[in-house]
């Protein structure tokens, strides 16, 4: 087959979902759901990789493959249960085929020694000793108890039968063709010259298999009957290049823009439309198509969101490996992972969860000996869940351990003269300090859960992707990261703002409020910052025009208006413009990619005018007041041709 | 006329191999997802394929299932069906050959075998 090639991304895209479903498998039977189906479709899994590798002359990959598949071929007809000892196998060996198939796809090589125990472990399942008859009992981790009895940790006794004729194909009766035809079969009438095959052969396989097949306790039911289940057929589904999804996510960000621009037009005239009963049509028409347009956005969303259930099996192996290193029990539960979300979201989620999940493992759950002495399960659970929490995605890492120290973290942080010894600081405040830049180095972070990054570059991680985080501890009783996430990094809504003649958008997200300005409520504390007293607190005013370099510092505050905006800190900040314009929903277009970053500015849209507008950096600019701007160019020169001509941004 | 053939397989890089390998041969394809798919294909196809692939590991209907399924509906009853299986056990041969398979091919397949063995079951 010479456009094998062309079938290798579609092999691997389906390892991705079978892995996915093996470790789905494996969770469910680690739940003591020790059914048929589930065994099956584990069984399945692998042996679909095995196929396919084959066929690709991926050697490693099929040997690996092989061994695994006939360890389940173990549970699968009985002759093993699901212990978690030999779950813990299976696990360790999903990672590894994992692994190898990451090497075909031209990932980093995978490690050959860890592949060799791994695949040896597995074949010890078949050659345990046979055990007592275990009894029948409802729970298969009870049925078979840890062994104590001198056999190597890790290992189960099994019930086991050797299949030594079978289990090598050279034992196989086959034909030299490579195939083989049943002479007696109901449709091979039509064979001019079948070959018949040795009936002593066969009868001699028949025979040599059969005292197995009476002796084995299969696991569920006998296999004879085919396992037709009444479960509802999967939704038809076809596959799509991303490409062609990203191609009809842009025209629906031109079809909103063009709505935009329609529904300017239609305001600007409808007053001068004669007769009212035309203009109201026009309007309703107008509202339907508003209406339409923003269907078919969320519409198109939905086909681009997955869910985030690829990410999160992704996290039991991250919590499996880590706690082995951290020499700590960890169980992970996860909750909602069928939560959508758009995909370039979810391939930005695995690195700061994967941190996090580290640093829950390293720092919260504590050591053994301490949960006994505190009245806790000798096993640490951490809940990984999802939500939709209006118009967000609200993803929660939970720890059962012993919360955040606080003491320790001031300590640290006056240490690291990120605080001063004498700051008044709430547990809040505290709590946030871990994630202060330079707070996390070597000293405080072991090699596990640092690996050279700070919780910092999570939660600047988690900003990129225009999240939030937050923390909830509690002493003794564990600590709750909670990452809020927009739904898509494409759409936002947009406050329309003027400052300096420009016209600028804020995310609506961190708009509190807005208000007119009272000059009574003005106290000029510095030149460049006063201070706005809004029902009893002060709170920093910064001029928008001014912080961006548009404009110089204006005195006159009289007919200017004030949106106070809230930081992820919580810390509010009263920005100032000239006029608020409206708001609407607008697409988010990268000025990296098209010009540079700029600071202050996040990202730029193309409003229904087809005039280019800023999106305000809020955070940046908060930041930034006082310092000078790095953009004088805006100043000089205006919004820039090339970012002016539309085309560009497209 | 052109034969058809219906390909049963769970698996996407193996309905895609065999697709092209078929095709290549000026073979019809209609594949299916597992044996309720398989089942539901071969009534609903018109006419009935002159030739049936199936794998055996499938979710929901297994290729045991599958074939005897065939087997009992009138326009199946007579339609060749090739096994093609990484499995290799004499045991899982006999069922399958029990449940009316035809005959039996090892994955990885080599096209060369592939046909060869289709020529055999349909005729040219």
């Amino acid at each position: 087959m010479d456009d094998l090639d062309s079938i290798r991304p579609i092999f691997f895209e389906e390892c991705a979902e079978q892995l996915t479903e093996l470790e789905r498998a494996l969770a469910r039977l680690e739940n003591g759901e020790a059914d048929h189906d589930t065994v099956n479709a584990a069984f399945r899994a692998v042996h679909s990789i095995k196929g396919g590798a084959g066929s690709f002359g991926m050697t490693e990959l099929v040997r690996f493959a092989h061994i695994f598949e006939t360890a389940l071929d173990l549970l699968r007809s009985g002759k093993i249960t699901p212990a978690p000892s030999v779950l813990q196998i299976f696990l360790h060996a999903t990672d590894v085929l994992s692994d190898l198939t990451a090497a075909e796809q031209g990932g980093p090589a995978a490690d050959p020694q860890r592949t060799e125990e791994c695949g040896k472990m597995l074949e010890a399942l078949s050659a345990m000793p046979e055990a007592e008859p275990a009894q029948k009992s409802e729970d298969p981790a009870e049925a078979t108890p840890e062994a104590d009895d001198g056999v190597p940790d890790g290992f189960m006794p099994v019930r086991f039968e050797f299949e030594e004729d079978l289990s090598d194909p050279q034992n196989i009766p086959e034909l030299s063709e490579g195939f083989e035809i049943f002479s007696d079969s109901p449709a091979s009438g039509n064979m001019p010259h079948a070959e018949a095959e040795p009936p002593a052969e066969m009868a001699k396989s028949v025979r040599s298999e059969s005292p197995c097949e009476t002796k084995t306790p299969v696991l569920s039911g006998p296999v004879s009957k085919a396992p037709v289940v009444p479960v509802t057929a999967p939704p038809a589904s076809i596959r799509v290049d991303v490409a062609r999804i990203d191609r009809v996510m842009d025209l629906v960000g031109e079809l909103v823009i063009g709505q935009s621009a329609l529904r300017e037009a239609f305001d600007k005239n409808a007053l001068s439309i004669p007769g009212e009963s035309d203009s109201s049509t026009l309007s309703d028409a107008m509202n339907a198509i508003g209406q339409l347009t923003r269907d078919i956005q969320d519409a198109v969303m939905a086909v681009r969101a997955q869910p985030l259930r690829t990410v999160f099996q992704r996290m039991q192996r991250v919590v499996r490996e880590t706690s082995l290193i951290a020499k700590k029990r960890v169980h992970l539960i996860t909750e909602g992972e069928d939560t959508e979300v758009d995909r370039t979201l979810i391939e930005r989620l695995t690195d700061p969860l994967t941190h996090m999940l580290r640093n829950a493992i390293d720092h919260g759950i504590e050591p053994e000996e301490k949960r006994i002495a505190a009245g806790k399960p000798a096993e640490g659970t951490i809940t990984l869940s999802a939500a939709h929490r209006s118009g967000r995605i609200v993803i929660t890492i939970k720890d059962d351990g012993g919360g955040i120290n606080r003491e320790r973290v001031r300590a640290i942080a006056e240490k690291k003269g990120i605080i001063s010894p004498d700051a008044n600081l709430s547990d809040a405040d505290v709590d946030n300090l871990i994630f202060a830049p330079g707070f996390s180095t070597s000293e405080t972070v072991t090699d596990l859960s640092g690996r050279g990054v700070g919780m910092d570059v999570v939660k600047q991680a988690i900003q990129d992707l225009g999240g939030r985080v937050s923390i909830q501890s509690e002493a003794g009783k564990g600590s709750d990261f909670i990452l809020s996430l927009p739904l898509t990094l494409a759409v936002m809504d947009g406050m329309l703002v003027t400052a300096a003649g420009q016209v600028l958008i804020l995310p609506v997200s961190c708009i509190v409020e807005t208000m007119m300005i009272d000059r009574k409520n003005i106290f000029p504390v510095a030149d460049d910052m006063p201070l706005m007293c809004v029902r009893g607190s002060f709170i920093p005013m910064i001029e928008i025009g001014s912080a961006l370099g548009f404009s110089s510092v204006s005195k006159n505050w009289s007919d200017k208006v004030v949106l106070i905006v809230e930081d992820d800190d919580g810390r509010t900040t009263a920005l100032v413009a000239d006029s608020i314009d409206g708001q609407m929903q607008i697409v988010i277009k990268a000025i990296e990619t098209n010009y540079r970053p700029i600071a202050g500015v996040s990202a730029a849209t193309i409003l229904g005018s087809g005039q280019v507008a800023l999106i305000l950096d809020v955070p940046a600019v908060i930041a930034g007041a006082g310092k000078p701007a790095d953009i004088s160019w805006v100043k000089q020169t205006g919004i820039p041709s090339e970012m002016a001509a539309a085309e560009s941004m497209i | 006329m052109e034969k058809t053939i219906l390909i049963v397989d769970d698996s996407r890089t193996m309905r895609d191999m065999l697709r092209r390998t078929l095709e290549g041969a000026a073979y019809l394809v209609v594949d299916a997802v597992d044996g309720q798919d398989g089942l539901e294909k071969l009534e609903a196809m018109n006419p009935a394929p002159d030739a049936i692939i199936t794998d055996i590991n499938m979710p929901r209907m297994d290729g045991y299932g599958f074939i005897e399924g065939a087997r009992g509906k009138d326009r199946g009853r007579h339609i060749p069906v090739l096994v093609l299986t990484t499995e290799t056990s004499a045991e899982k041969k006999t069922r399958a050959k029990n449940a009316g398979a035809t005959g039996w091919i090892v994955k990885p397949f080599e096209a060369s075998v592939l046909l060869s063995a289709l020529k055999r079951v349909i005729g040219s």
